[in-house]
């Protein structure tokens, strides 16, 4: 990835999972051989509200209730990284990635720079207060369902869990795994494997067991896989590049995979709802909405990053740096100045 | 004397030793651009060992530090810095198995763009982090070594742009990364590219005043700067002196001797290898009303390779065409 990883501790980078392609990797996962290594954790330090303002490094957070649920869209500290040379979609790409997942008790996740090999993980936290993680980059994380702790990537591919009081980590396992890290209902993590962390193909989804620190392969077949996250009946979603041509969205139960979707060979940042029937995805700078039930697609109209709300009513989208909220035949329903809007977490129940 | 041959026994058996376990050289692949002022920052770890890192030069690193021009832990790739949007080449003959193209050039994420060649050895080669809609290419056609595949750009998890090559190869019945570098695999050291030419001169480097509806005879020599030998027959290295901007567009130049309306000519010598000097002789036969034109040219290897035009010193042939009294009507 011609960078430097440099984490807080001196400068090394420990415990890179250089073991190569799926061999070592499946096996290491069907066996329940990825315990974790002996890597020193990246320093954590909490401060006060008071000191995050006087450190201008203060997160605030408005709600609102729209269409679909509750949006969180946040006034954040500067960017660490300038970002002026990218172009204008990317700018926004990266300010709106910064969000990382909200917890039912209020706290937020962010990485503070995304794109920036060294960026940290920041925790803030409804009266002000803030944790920090300083991991050498932040691939993904997401809360348990308690919001007492996080599991995080890093741009290294190791996994960790982060203390949401403290920010203190330790690591799970070494990976590399790609960022895309789902908690299931029964506290398992969804996590995406590869061989490299920068060219992470092909890929298989494992399901870790934070507990036993084990992971088991979910689904078999080997691809350029994007994303997986778990559906109402247990199954699990996954949407992937199929090898040869086509982005597909599988549903993998109990290790037998079937289609729930075919979608544009072009296709990325899918979005699906909590129950898997809409599939938003953009292509070329336009997002398109898939009805898995009729098999049509809406073409939504100019947009990136699209984020599908917990019912699928409506849906968050990128649009001249700023975040529009459209219904889902398209309609702008709302618009918002910044790109650092996102949805609030479902935990505890956003279903009707 | 017998002290000097034990000497020399010794230094080829530790040659000899050195080499041992090393896969023999076989200099089958190009590098996958054409650039030759291109090279290396990050090279493939052979050291499975997490923080124990071993380049393609078998230095052993015990730690887990970035050591540019070699190697970082954990790398299954070979980084080549280039700019956004450079030619990007398939390193040897092969079928495209695979390809996606639908991140943004410079977007970063989990994911990026690539291409997948597959070889008659059975390994596979890998192009990574490639542009928005960069792979010229599409799934199942056959591409030929250093053909231009894709375009480089910085998506997925990249910073700076770069080309991302790996090749893969069966290890223990599963797919796995090798290091080509090691191996010796490229048909040229780091830097040469199969197909490159440098202009060195023609017949008249000014312009060519050609009366309306006769011929002229032009040449140019390029100096073969590339690593395969070029050669006039149809086949593996032919190269051709076609039209450019656009490429193979029919020209108002072509004379009886063109091969098509827009091949000029074959190299004229049946072969000229590398850092020879290859000539392309062809008519300019002139139909067009009398004023001054401009005919580029560029030389395209196996049908399918064009050449670097920038280093052909943008090759062209600026014409004049005159009134012909005998046919033309005299300017009013």
């Amino acid at each position: 990835m011609s960078v430097r990883h440099r984490s807080a501790n001196g400068g090394r980078t420990r415990l890179r999972a250089a073991v190569p392609i799926l061999i070592i990797m499946s096996l290491a996962s069907l066996s329940g051989a990825q315990t974790a290594n002996a890597d020193p954790p990246p320093p954590a330090q909490t401060i006060t509200a008071d000191q995050a303002r006087g450190s201008r490094s203060a997160v605030g957070v408005v709600r609102h209730a729209e269409r679909g649920g509750e949006v969180l869209e946040l006034q954040l500290p500067p960017p660490r990284i300038s970002t002026s040379a990218l172009p204008a979609s990317e700018q926004g790409r990266r300010a709106a990635a910064r969000f990382l997942d909200s917890a039912s008790n209020g706290a937020i996740a962010i990485a503070d720079g995304v794109g920036d090999s060294e960026a940290g993980l920041l925790l803030t936290f409804p009266d002000g207060s803030q944790a920090r993680t300083a991991l050498a980059g932040v691939a993904g994380a997401s809360f348990a369902a308690d919001g007492s702790w996080l599991a995080s990537v890093d741009a290294a591919g190791r996994l960790w869990r982060i203390e949401a009081k403290t920010g203190s980590a330790s690591q799970l396992a070494s990976g590399p795994y790609t960022g895309s890290i789902h908690f299931t209902r029964s506290g398992d993590l969804l996590l995406v494997e590869a061989a490299s962390i920068e060219a992470p193909f092909p890929a298989v989804v494992v399901r870790f067991s934070p507990e036993s620190r084990r992971a088991v392969v979910v689904d078999h077949e080997e691809g350029f896989v994007f994303s997986a996250f778990e559906l109402p009946d247990a199954s699990v979603a996954v949407t992937a590049h199929v090898f040869g041509g086509g982005v597909e969205v599988r549903r993998v139960t109990n290790g037998s995979s079937a289609r729930l979707a075919s979608l544009d060979p072009r296709a990325i940042d899918a979005s699906l709802s909590d129950d898997g029937s809409r599939i938003a995805y953009t292509v070329g700078g336009t997002v398109f909405l898939h009805h898995v039930a009729s098999g049509s697609t809406d073409r939504l109209g100019p947009g990136e990053m699209p984020r599908v709300a917990h019912d699928g009513s409506s849906l968050l989208v990128l649009r001249d740096g700023q975040t529009a909220l459209l219904a889902a035949d398209g309609t702008e329903l709302d618009r918002f100045s910044t790109a650092a809007v996102a949805w609030a977490s479902c935990e505890g129940g956003c279903q009707p | 004397m017998i002290g000097r041959a034990c000497i020399g026994l010794s230094f080829a058996l530790a040659v000899w030793l050195g080499s041992a376990g090393r896969a023999l050289a076989t200099d089958d692949y190009t590098l996958p651009f054409y650039d030759p002022s291109i090279s290396l920052s990050y090279g493939v770890d052979r050291d499975p060992r997490p923080c124990y890192q071993r380049d393609w030069a078998n230095v052993l690193w015990a730690d887990c530090n970035l050591h540019y021009g070699r190697v970082y832990d954990g790398h299954t790739g070979m980084d080549y810095p280039m700019p956004l949007l450079s030619p990007v080449a398939a390193s040897r003959d092969g079928t495209v198995i695979d390809l996606f193209e639908g991140f943004g050039t410079e977007q970063f994420g989990i994911n990026g763009n690539y291409v997948l060649l597959s070889h008659a050895d059975g390994r596979r080669t890998l192009y990574y982090h490639l542009a928005q809609n960069g792979a010229y290419a599409s799934v199942g056609k056959t591409v030929l070594a250093g053909q231009w595949i894709g375009a480089s750009g910085c998506s997925g998890q990249c910073y700076g742009a770069h080309l991302h090559f790996e090749m893969r190869a069966v290890v223990g019945g599963r797919w796995a990364p090798v290091d080509p570098l090691y191996e010796q695999r490229f048909t040229t050291n780091p830097g040469r590219v199969p197909f490159l030419a440098a202009y060195l001169r023609e017949s008249n480097s000014g312009t060519e005043v050609i009366k309306r509806y006769t011929t002229i005879t032009h040449w140019v020599e390029f100096v073969n700067a590339g690593g395969r030998t070029w050669r006039n027959n149809i086949g593996v290295g032919r190269v051709l002196l076609g039209t450019w901007n656009p490429p193979t567009r029919n020209s108002a130049f072509s004379a009886i001797d063109w091969p098509s309306s827009w091949v000029a000519t074959n190299v004229d010598q049946s072969s000229v290898p590398p850092g020879k000097v290859g000539r392309f002789t062809f008519g300019l036969h002139a139909e067009s009303p009398p004023g001054t034109y401009d005919e580029p040219f560029n030389l395209l290897a196996n049908s399918m390779r064009w050449f670097d035009w920038a280093r052909l010193s943008s090759f062209h042939v600026p014409i004049m065409v005159m009134i012909n009294t005998r046919f033309d009507d005299p300017p009013a």
